[in-house]
């Protein structure tokens, strides 16, 4: 880890992930997948469409990050913002439990973006964008992601 | 200009809280502005945070306690000269030793009358938290000048109990105190213990 940074307290940061914490966390590396996807529906939704859907997508998701050798959600969150403005937060940090959601949509909607960060532990290094876009994409296989550098 | 940072690992509460204080703030007719960090190249907390009506500036794609360092600076150093809020309050990525962010600005930040760091911590993962990432956790608590355990509603008290002993035992000289911010448990305290 020689391109990395030494605080004073000893611990070291490397730039292989930008954020390489196998001092603090005792090896298991962080696995971080930030990305925006439109979301195009076939007729609208109503708010307990999405946030089903969501829950759906996490339970794949859970399975697969298991398979996958994940030891620890660090945190799975998201916003899912209407064509009219709408906002619909989730956020989840176990895999056992249905997300926790905010906001709403006063109106169904036929097109939304989503944004979503999920940083995991103890999944290979680089396997996280396609875990999670085939964990969607086997609920929505229309959705067009957009991951920054991806 | 005062700083508080809310620190503490991913998925324990620290939007949600910081949105309450932030509320809370503005309720006692202070000026603020938020500063958030994510580790990735974008952001929900800002969105949160904006969706609240609450003036935010993102630092994206890192973190503010090692790759990010300047960007944090000239960020805190901007919103002083152009907005010269009575609070700066930032919430780093979850995976932020919040000390290190600290003596950063503290360095290179004279000006600012006052720095505090509220760390929260989550009763209901602290078993697996502990056993996994405990050097980051550690680092979290011992650099906080307040503690929050939060969830402990939904903890229960057993792990709830291990998480306050853990950080007594941690960092002596902080306040402890027990939270549940999704409901609003506990936190006008929180608010008097941050401002103390």
């Amino acid at each position: 880890m020689s391109d990395g940074q030494r605080h004073g307290d000893g611990h070291e940061h490397g730039h292989e992930h930008g954020h390489d914490l196998r001092y603090l966390t005792g090896g298991a590396q962080p696995e971080v997948f930030a990305a925006t996807a439109t979301l195009t529906f076939a007729a609208p939704v109503a708010q307990a469409e999405v946030e089903a859907a969501v829950a759906a997508f996490l339970r794949r998701l859970g399975s697969a990050l298991a398979a996958a050798g994940c030891v620890l959600i660090g945190h799975i969150k998201g916003v899912v913002t209407a064509e009219g403005g709408d906002e619909l937060e989730f956020s989840s940090t176990r895999l056992d439990a249905d997300p926790r959601f905010g906001g709403s949509f006063a109106q169904a909607a036929r097109r939304a973006d989503l944004t979503l960060n999920v940083i995991v532990f103890g999944v290979e290094a680089g396997a996280l964008p396609g875990i999670v876009t085939a964990a969607w994409a086997d609920g929505d296989p229309f959705a067009a992601w957009h991951i920054p550098g991806g | 200009m005062k700083l508080l940072v809310v620190a503490g690992f991913l998925g324990s509460g620290k939007t949600t809280v910081l949105l309450d204080l932030a509320q809370r703030l503005t309720g006692d007719g202070f000026t603020l502005a938020i500063v958030e960090n994510e580790i990735g190249e974008v952001g929900v907390d800002g969105e949160v945070v904006r969706r609240h009506g609450l003036p935010v500036r993102e630092v994206f794609g890192g973190c503010i306690c090692c790759t990010l360092q300047t960007g944090l600076v000239e960020t805190l150093v901007a919103i002083e000269a152009e907005f010269a809020p009575d609070y700066a309050v930032v919430e780093p990525t979850g995976l932020a030793a919040p000390g290190a962010v600290v003596a950063t600005v503290r360095a290179l930040m004279p000006s600012l009358e006052r720095v505090t760091t509220l760390t929260l911590v989550d009763a209901e993962r602290w078993e697996m938290l502990w056993e996994v990432v405990e050097p980051l956790v550690t680092a979290q608590i011992e650099s906080a000048d307040v503690v929050a355990v939060n969830k402990a509603d939904v903890a229960g008290e057993a792990a709830t109990g291990a998480a306050r002993d853990a950080v007594r035992r941690l960092n002596p000289a902080a306040p402890v105190l027990e939270t549940d911010a999704a409901a609003g448990t506990g936190l006008a305290d929180l608010y008097a213990a941050v401002r103390a």
